[in-house]
Formats: structure tokens, C-alpha cells, sequence
């Protein structure tokens, strides 16, 4: 199960690498969506390290983490499907644990270290396993559960099937791939720590 | 195998950019920088039926961000009647005009500089309504005092309809009769008969993508990109409501996140093209995953229907009252409320049929296409009702089925006869593989299992047209021009496979175009698994005629007669002659990177039914034939079902990627486990009560069977490319049924009404008792 956002404070992950490299994101980013409101004001602006390069950004009180990545960063792996946290395709990782950024606010992430699927090298053992298993169909939700599955193989490096099934039941994917998905969670399992 | 041919027809490559799909990759229409764009919010209507007084909207117009708020009497004052469209009756505004239909309906639209600002704007537009009766359902419909639209209007789309054009006084848009032989008789002399009143309600299609649509002027052309499985269909409605040809009107898309008929016809793009024509600037549309609810729903349906045999067992009367719920717009309703009437008897040998399928509005948000296409809902009906006959007779569900089943040749009962529709293959591959021949451990205490199979039958969308254009490279790459939009079904790569068996090259070497009207040639829709079928024969005769130009070429410079070249995967051959296709194309134009280019066109014919009897001897270009079995358990305790096994078989004619079929198989197992079990729509006195996803319950992993069985059936079809046929609603068709006369195996209780709850199974339950 992914994690709820916090409700207060601040998640911060480790200290900013400064060898790693640093982007200013332009004040006029190229808005797909453009959910900042005009008349609320910049509340700030935040540094988000996402799959390894800083960011800083501007957002607003209300800005979600969503938006943040997806028209200040540019990350577009991380996609709405619902709004309210129930269908884990806007599923990041934030020092390693899932969170539903449609239900996060951006400004309590300043300073996080946040792992989109795009992040994963393609050789990574759960992207490799997803992509040898067949496990997308449509594709659109399929970010949401590697990173799932990221997490769950993190915590647990032999899951039973039952285990799978309990860390992956918040994510819908539509196309009904979920048999895919479920061996594919079993060979990265194997992969990564071999019997 | 060598490796190429797993890029051919019948090998399993993988799907087109799967590693691209795994790290989403793919960028989708919301994905797409749009720069500077009007962002499009929209007031929705709060009551379910009422004459629109006044707009206010004012306050909105005075917020800061604001661009400007547009009513649906501004665009009527501009597009007149035009604003009205739709595939089969050009009954939905882009925004209400003078009255609401339901709630939620589009009453204005916001256009800001951001989406929040649109968003608020919103909430500071109010509407005086005048109410008008409101017509709730299907029984407020039927009862005939109130009406959701003063006259009929049918489209100029569906010619067969024109005859119902100003009929006033009705809430029955359209109405098919099925009469062979005379059913009421044989059922009122046959020696035993079953009925029923079944109910399958309104679901939604909820796929992860929501809907998107960007829309500008350029060179006073309107261009779209935008999320739809129909993009043909969507060029020619949006040159209607503007009124400008086709040739000024550009729709592109991009592959979809999944839709299952929810992205096509009239959705988002005419509020689009209607709001960037007027105001003259890019505007960008989306819906939120609420709003997406009350774009399209699936129609509930109720049938009234029943099944008689006579002393000897044999099917003598099938007697079915259809009734499709097509809310407050027809869409699609009318085709549906047609192609699903015809096979409410099931695919069964049936002296007489008689069906009375009705389209009825009522005051709820618009029901259109969905996986199936109304089919599902009358499987729901006669799978039921046979299953419960054989009960009657005392005879085991899978040999009574088994033994009316059409077989090759035979004709259904409305007229049209099977070919390539192999139900007996189908269902004996369920029972199968479900056990149905060993003994079954029925439970003991609170825990009962039982078995149940189904069979579905559906007609192809029939008249369509399928056009293909392909570019073959210079370096023996190929572009392949269709229409066809991938939304995870597999066309990009399937289409491929097509094309690199007839030009014996590697499928992965063509990039199939994504649907651009202003470069891929028209196809009907992507939709009604028509694809694999017509859209592969076009693809199919395109490559061919690739071939004969490659080989007309070769022969010439070979200095041989036609007839002795041969295609090969290292190019031309002719006995000792021998060409790469690089260097003949090179050879043949004097450069590098040139293209050869041939077209070619794919389309089916009909014999449209007759309007007194609903028969005709080609109804349909093919049929699609599906089983499925089931074992559960039921916990009595609770009403719970375990589904411990389902399988889904489908006679997909060929399997051109076997993979792929099989994933349409199972995908469609485990939305159907969905409509079986839990999913539908409520509503409460046209209000949507459950349409959020914190509300709408979808599966998800935990709702898999403990075994999930897909099984590709080949019966392949004479004219099918490689004898193919599409599968996407195969494996849905019987999943409800089978799971419901499991139900009845494990614990003895009918149950006609969907889903089946676990309240619904210990009610029944307890009557029983």
C-alpha cells in the first residue's frame, strides 16, 4: 500500500549532492496543464531531486507534487488517473517510498529525492522483468506499478505471491494485465536475489 | 523459428515500445506541451431536466485570469442547429442549449489562462433552471408523460434512420424486431419454458487515461490532437458543426491510455473545435476522473425474455423485450439496441424468435459503446435462461448447450449464417479446462463450489471501410499510413506483422503512423473489434501490392518474367539472380532514402435487416464466437465469490500474435470478473452517487482467479488476413453468466439482477430457504 502523504511538515531525503547537476527551471515553464493559479500568489520555491538531477521550483500553497513533476520538471511517467489517490498511476517514489502524488502537496517535499519510473535504468531487474513478461498492455499505468514494485522487492526480496498481491491491490491497470505484472514481480525477485 | 519469422503473422514478438510503455515513455495527448492556451473548464448542470433561464456569469467573467465564458446560446447563436451532433441522432449540444438533460450536462465553459482559474470560475457561473418532469429510468420512460427530447432528430450519418425524423411524443429513439417463425406460439404450446427479468446496470469504462483535447486555428484550418479511438468520424463531425470541409479540418492523436469504447464519437472534441473556432485561439480541454464519469456510461439494460423447448428437448421459442437505457443522448444507442437484439436468442438453433429491442432515453448521463456493444447485456439474459432450462430438464448445462450450438453453416435466427464461429471449439475448450468431467469437491459447511459455462456471440460492425497507404524505405524500413489508433490493443504492432509476412521483412523495421486525417487514410472507427479484420485486409493488399511492385522491379532488372521472382528475407530472388531490396529500391530511383508507395482499400458489405422481421442473410461480415467457464466457491456466510478458475476461450479465427490475443482474452476475463461482481453505477434521481474512484470499484490484483486461463480457438475465416478476425470483446461476452450459473451449481439460487453482491447472494439465500 502506498503511503499517505503527510499531513504537516516538511519530507526531506538526505543532504543535496552538490556534484549533481542543477537545473533552474525556466519562470515560464512549458505548461501542459497549468494548474498554478493566476491570483494565489508563488509560495515559495523548492528543490525537488528527481531521478538524480536538482530542480528548483516554483509552486503555490496548493500545488501538488503531481503538477510539480509533471509541468515543472517534465516528468510525464507520472500521470493522474483519479485525483484521489486510488488508482497509483501518479505512484513516485520519495527516498525509495511510494507515494500518491495527486494527493501530495509539493511544498512538503522541498528537498526530496524522488524516483519516477524514467528514473530506472532500463537493465534495472524490475523494468526488464515487466518488459521480458509482457506486462503492459496500454502502458499508462505500468510506471506506477514498477515503482510498486520497486518498493515491495526493497522491503521484501523473496514476496510470496500473496505478498505481491497485498502491496500491489491500490494500483488499477485497466487493460487487466495484473497477470503479467504479477510474474514479472516474480522474476525480478528471482533476478535480483537468486535461489 | 528464425527470428524474423517471430516478427511475422503467428509469431509472439513483443508489443510495439514495450520498454517505452514499462518507463512511460510513450507520451500520451495530455503529455503534449500546448505554450499558450485558453485552459477550459466547464459548469455542469445541477438539475436532471429543466429549461435553462438565464446564465450568469458575470462574476466569472470578472475574475482575474479570465479570458472569457461561453453558454451554449452563444454557440447556437453562431452554429445553429449544426451544434447539435452525434453518430446517430444529431441530438447533443456541445453546451446545453435551452434545456438540461441531465445532471452534469455542459451548461458553460470557462476559458483561463491556467486550469485552476478556469476551475473557480466555475463555481461562480449560476444558472436559473425552469424544471421540467423528470424521467428517471426506463419505467418513467416507457410510461409516456414526460420526454427528454420534443422531436427525433436523426443524423445524417446513419441513413436507415431517416425515417424517423420529427416523431414527436416518444422517448423510444429507435426499435428492432426480430420475427422468425411465430415464438409466442411455440412458447405458449412448447412443453417447457423458462423466463426471466434481468438487469445488467450502467457501468463505466474507466480507462486510466483521462480524456484530452487540444484545439487551435491555423491557415484557417481547425487542428486537433486529441484522445479518440474514432479519429475519421471526429473530422467529419467537427467539419459539420463548422461547417468547412474536410480538407480544413485536421484531427491527430497519439496512442491511448486504454478506453474500451469510451474515447469516440462526440466527447470532448466538439466543445474543442466549437470554443477555438469562436474564439479564435488555442484552447485546451480535459475532464477530471468525475467528469470523465458523465461523458459516456455503458447502457443498463433490462430484459424481460424466455426460453422454450419442447417435449424432445429441442429449442423451439426464444422470446425476448429489450430495453436500452441510452440516457439523455442517443450516441450510439440506436446500433447498439439493433446489433445486441439480433442475438438476444444466443447462438443457439431456434425454430421461432421473436425480440422487441427497444433505445430509451431518460434523464441520466449518455450511454454509448463499451466493450461489447450492448451484447454482453442480453448474454447476461439468454445465458441465464438456457442454463436454467437444462436445470428444468435435468440435462448438464455444457451437453445441453453443446447440443443446440449453431455449428459452420448454420443459420442463426436472424437469418444470417455462421462461418468461422466455432462455439462447440469454445465451449468444450472451457469445460476443459475448468474440469467439468472430473468430479468436483462441492464443500461442506459454509463453503459450497460449483460450475457454470457460458457462450457468447456478437456480430463485427458491419458496413465498414479500411484504407492503408504504405512507404517501404529505400533501406528496407517501411512506413505504414492507417487510421487505426493503438490504445493497448496491439494494432501498431499486429498491423506490422501483417505487412512484414506478405513483404518477408522484419516487422520491427515498420513504424505504423499514428492517425493523422491529414496524412493516414479514412477507416471507420477503431472499435467494435473490427480492426484485425478490415483494417488488416487493407494492410494485407497494401503490402501485396508492394510485393508485385518489388517484384515487377526485380523482374526487370533480373531481365525475367514476373512469375520467377520470389520475395525472400534477403531480398529478390530469381534462380540465380539475386538483389537486396536496398539496392533494388536504390537501383530504381538513383538515391538513397526514397520511398515506393502503394495504397490500398479494405471494405465489407451488408444486407441491411429488413424492418418488419429484422433478417437478413448478411447481417454481418463475420461473427465472433467466446465461451467461458467458471469455478467458485461461495461462502455462504457472507456471499462472497471465489472464483478459483475462469477460462476464456475466443475463435479468433488466426491468431496473428498469439500473446496478443491471449492478453485480449484475459484482459476482458478480468473487466468482465468486474461487471459480474461489483461494478455499476448508481444513481439516485439523476444524480450520480458513485462516480469517483475513492466510490467506483474497479478490479484490481486481488480480484484475479486463483487460475486465469485464455484459449485462442482458430477457425480461421475465408476472407479474414491470414484468416484472422479481431478479439477485443470476444472474452467478455460470457464472463457474468458462467460466474452466475456457477452460482446456481454451488448453491441453487437464480440470480438475474448484476452485479452479483454479496448482499444480493445471501438475500437469495435466505428466501431459498
Amino acid at each position: 500500500m502506498r503511503r499517505h502523504p503527510p499531513t504537516s511538515g516538511t519530507v526531506t531525503s538526505g543532504e543535496r549532492d552538490a556534484t549533481q547537476p542543477q537545473v533552474r527551471d525556466q519562470a515560464e515553464p512549458s505548461l501542459s496543464n497549468a494548474t498554478n493559479r493566476v491570483d494565489s500568489g508563488e509560495a515559495g520555491q523548492i528543490t525537488l531531486t528527481v531521478n538524480g538531477v536538482t530542480h528548483h521550483v516554483d509552486v503555490a500553497d496548493d500545488t501538488l507534487l503531481l503538477d510539480a513533476l509533471r509541468e515543472a520538471v517534465g516528468v510525464t511517467s507520472v500521470r493522474e488517473g483519479c485525483g484521489v489517490g486510488a488508482c497509483g498511476a501518479c505512484t513516485v517514489l520519495t527516498g525509495g517510498t511510494s507515494v500518491s502524488s495527486c494527493l501530495a502537496l509539493a511544498l512538503r517535499y522541498d528537498g526530496a529525492e524522488i524516483t519516477t519510473a524514467e528514473g530506472l535504468d532500463e537493465n534495472d531487474d524490475v523494468v526488464s522483468s515487466f518488459v521480458e513478461c509482457g506486462a503492459a498492455q496500454c502502458g499508462y499505468c505500468i510506471p506506477g506499478f514498477v515503482l510498486m514494485s520497486a518498493e515491495l522487492l526493497a522491503e521484501n526480496p523473496r514476496p510470496s505471491e500473496q505478498d505481491i498481491t497485498d502491496h500491489l491491490e491500490g494500483n488499477i491497470c485497466r487493460c487487466g494485465t495484473y497477470p503479467e505484472i504479477r510474474r514479472a514481480v516474480a522474476v525480478a525477485a528471482e533476478r535480483r536475489s537468486p535461489k | 523459428m528464425r527470428e524474423i519469422e517471430q516478427s511475422w503473422v503467428g509469431g509472439s514478438r513483443p508489443r510495439f515500445d514495450t520498454a517505452g510503455r514499462v518507463r512511460g515513455m510513450i507520451a500520451h495527448v495530455g503529455d503534449q506541451a500546448v505554450g499558450a492556451a485558453a485552459h477550459v473548464a466547464v459548469h455542469r448542470a445541477t438539475q436532471p431536466h429543466a429549461r435553462i433561464e438565464a446564465v450568469h456569469v458575470d462574476e466569472a467573467l470578472a475574475m482575474p485570469g479570465v479570458y472569457g465564458v461561453v453558454t451554449g446560446a452563444d454557440l447556437y447563436k453562431q452554429l445553429g442547429d449544426r451544434l447539435l451532433t452525434g453518430p446517430a441522432f444529431a441530438d447533443q449540444p456541445a453546451l446545453a442549449h435551452e434545456k438540461v438533460r441531465y445532471v452534469g450536462e455542459p451548461v458553460a465553459a470557462v476559458l483561463a489562462a491556467d486550469l485552476a482559474t478556469a476551475r473557480a470560475a466555475t463555481d461562480a457561473i449560476w444558472v436559473d433552471y425552469e424544471d421540467l418532469p423528470p424521467v428517471y429510468d426506463l419505467a418513467d420512460a416507457l410510461a409516456g408523460t414526460a420526454y427528454v427530447h420534443d422531436e427525433l432528430r436523426p443524423s445524417s450519418v446513419f441513413g436507415d434512420l431517416k425515417h424517423l425524423r420529427g416523431v414527436r411524443d416518444t422517448n423510444v429513439n429507435y426499435t428492432y424486431n426480430l420475427r422468425t417463425g411465430d415464438a409466442e406460439a411455440a412458447r405458449d404450446a412448447g412443453a417447457h419454458t423458462v423466463t426471466g427479468e434481468f438487469w445488467a446496470p450502467p457501468t463505466h469504462h474507466v480507462p486510466i487515461e483521462l480524456p484530452c483535447t487540444i484545439a487551435w486555428v491555423d491557415s484557417g484550418r481547425l487542428e486537433m490532437l486529441t484522445t479518440t479511438q474514432t479519429p475519421s468520424y471526429v473530422r467529419q463531425t467537427i467539419a459539420d458543426l463548422l461547417d468547412l470541409p474536410l480538407s480544413r479540418v485536421r484531427v491527430t492523436t497519439r496512442p491511448l491510455g486504454g478506453s474500451f469504447g469510451a474515447k469516440m464519437y462526440d466527447r470532448l472534441e466538439p466543445l474543442a473545435a466549437a470554443l477555438a473556432w469562436t474564439a479564435g485561439r488555442r484552447v485546451r480541454v480535459t475532464a477530471t476522473r468525475e467528469e470523465a464519469f458523465l461523458l459516456t456510461t455503458r447502457h443498463g439494460a433490462a430484459v424481460s425474455s424466455s426460453l422454450t423447448a419442447d417435449a424432445e428437448g429441442n429449442l423451439v421459442s426464444s422470446v425476448a423485450d429489450v430495453r436500452y437505457d441510452t440516457g439523455a443522448y442517443a450516441d450510439v444507442g440506436p446500433r447498439i439496441t439493433a446489433k445486441s437484439g439480433m442475438v438476444a436468442p444466443g447462438p443457439y438453433r431456434i425454430a421461432n424468435a421473436r425480440v422487441l429491442s427497444r433505445c430509451v432515453y431518460t434523464n441520466k448521463p449518455s450511454a454509448g459503446p463499451f466493450r461489447g456493444f450492448g451484447v454482453p447485456q442480453v448474454t447476461w439474459s439468454h445465458e441465464s435462461l438456457i442454463d436454467e432450462l437444462a436445470h428444468e430438464l435435468g440435462e448438464d448445462p455444457y451437453a445441453f448447450r453443446r447440443r443446440h450450438l449453431l455449428r459452420e453453416g448454420d443459420e442463426a435466427p436472424m437469418g444470417t449464417r455462421m462461418h468461422s464461429a466455432d462455439f462447440v471449439g469454445c465451449l468444450d475448450a472451457v469445460a476443459n479446462a475448468i474440469g467439468w468431467f472430473d468430479p468436483l469437491d462441492r464443500g461442506t459447511g459454509r463453503i459450497r463450489r460449483g460450475r457454470g459455462v457460458a457462450v457468447g456471440v456478437k456480430a463485427v460492425l458491419t458496413p465498414t471501410i479500411a484504407n492503408a497507404v504504405l512507404q517501404l524505405n529505400q533501406d528496407n524500413s517501411a512506413t505504414l499510413l492507417i487510421s487505426t489508433v493503438d490504445m493497448g490493443q496491439g494494432s501498431d504492432t499486429i498491423m506490422a506483422q501483417i505487412a512484414a509476412d506478405v513483404l518477408r521483412m522484419d516487422s520491427r523495421r515498420i513504424h505504423v503512423v499514428r492517425a493523422d486525417t491529414d496524412a493516414t487514410p479514412y477507416d471507420t472507427i477503431t472499435a467494435g473489434s473490427r480492426s484485425t479484420y478490415h483494417t488488416g485486409n487493407a494492410v494485407r493488399r497494401v503490402a501485396e501490392a508492394m510485393r508485385d511492385k518489388l517484384i515487377g522491379l526485380a523482374a526487370e532488372r533480373f531481365g525475367v518474367p514476373a512469375e520467377e521472382v520470389s520475395l525472400t528475407p534477403d531480398g529478390p530472388r530469381a534462380g540465380s539472380h539475386e538483389v537486396t531490396v536496398a539496392e533494388l529500391v536504390h537501383g530504381h530511383f538513383g538515391a538513397r532514402g526514397a520511398t515506393l508507395t502503394t495504397e490500398a482499400n479494405y471494405t465489407s458489405s451488408w444486407t441491411p435487416y429488413d424492418k418488419e422481421t429484422g433478417r437478413s442473410d448478411k447481417v454481418t461480415e463475420h461473427w465472433f464466437a467466446g465461451a467461458v467457464g467458471a469455478r467458485i466457491a461461495v461462502d455462504t456466510a457472507t456471499g462472497r465469490v471465489r472464483i478459483e478458475h475462469l477460462a476464456v476461450a475466443g475463435d479468433v479465427g488466426r491468431a496473428i500474435n498469439p500473446t496478443l490475443v491471449e492478453q485480449q482474452l484475459s484482459g476482458a476475463a478480468i473487466m468482465g470478473i468486474g461487471h459480474a461482481l461489483f461494478d455499476q453505477l448508481v444513481l439516485d434521481q439523476g444524480q450520480l452517487i458513485n462516480g469517483t474512484l475513492l466510490d467506483y470499484q474497479l478490479p484490481s490484483i486481488r480480484d484475479l482467479p486463483d487460475q486465469l486461463t485464455p484459449i485462442v480457438v482458430e477457425s480461421p475465416h475465408d476472407d479474414g488476413p491470414f484468416g484472422a478476425k479481431g478479439v477485443g470483446e470476444t472474452g467478455i461476452l460470457g464472463v457474468a453468466p458462467a460466474i452466475a450459473n456457477a452460482v446456481r451449481d454451488a448453491v441453487g439460487v437464480r440470480l438475474t439482477r448484476l452485479p452479483l453482491t454479496p448482499e444480493s447472494i445471501t438475500m437469495a439465500l435466505e428466501e431459498n430457504q
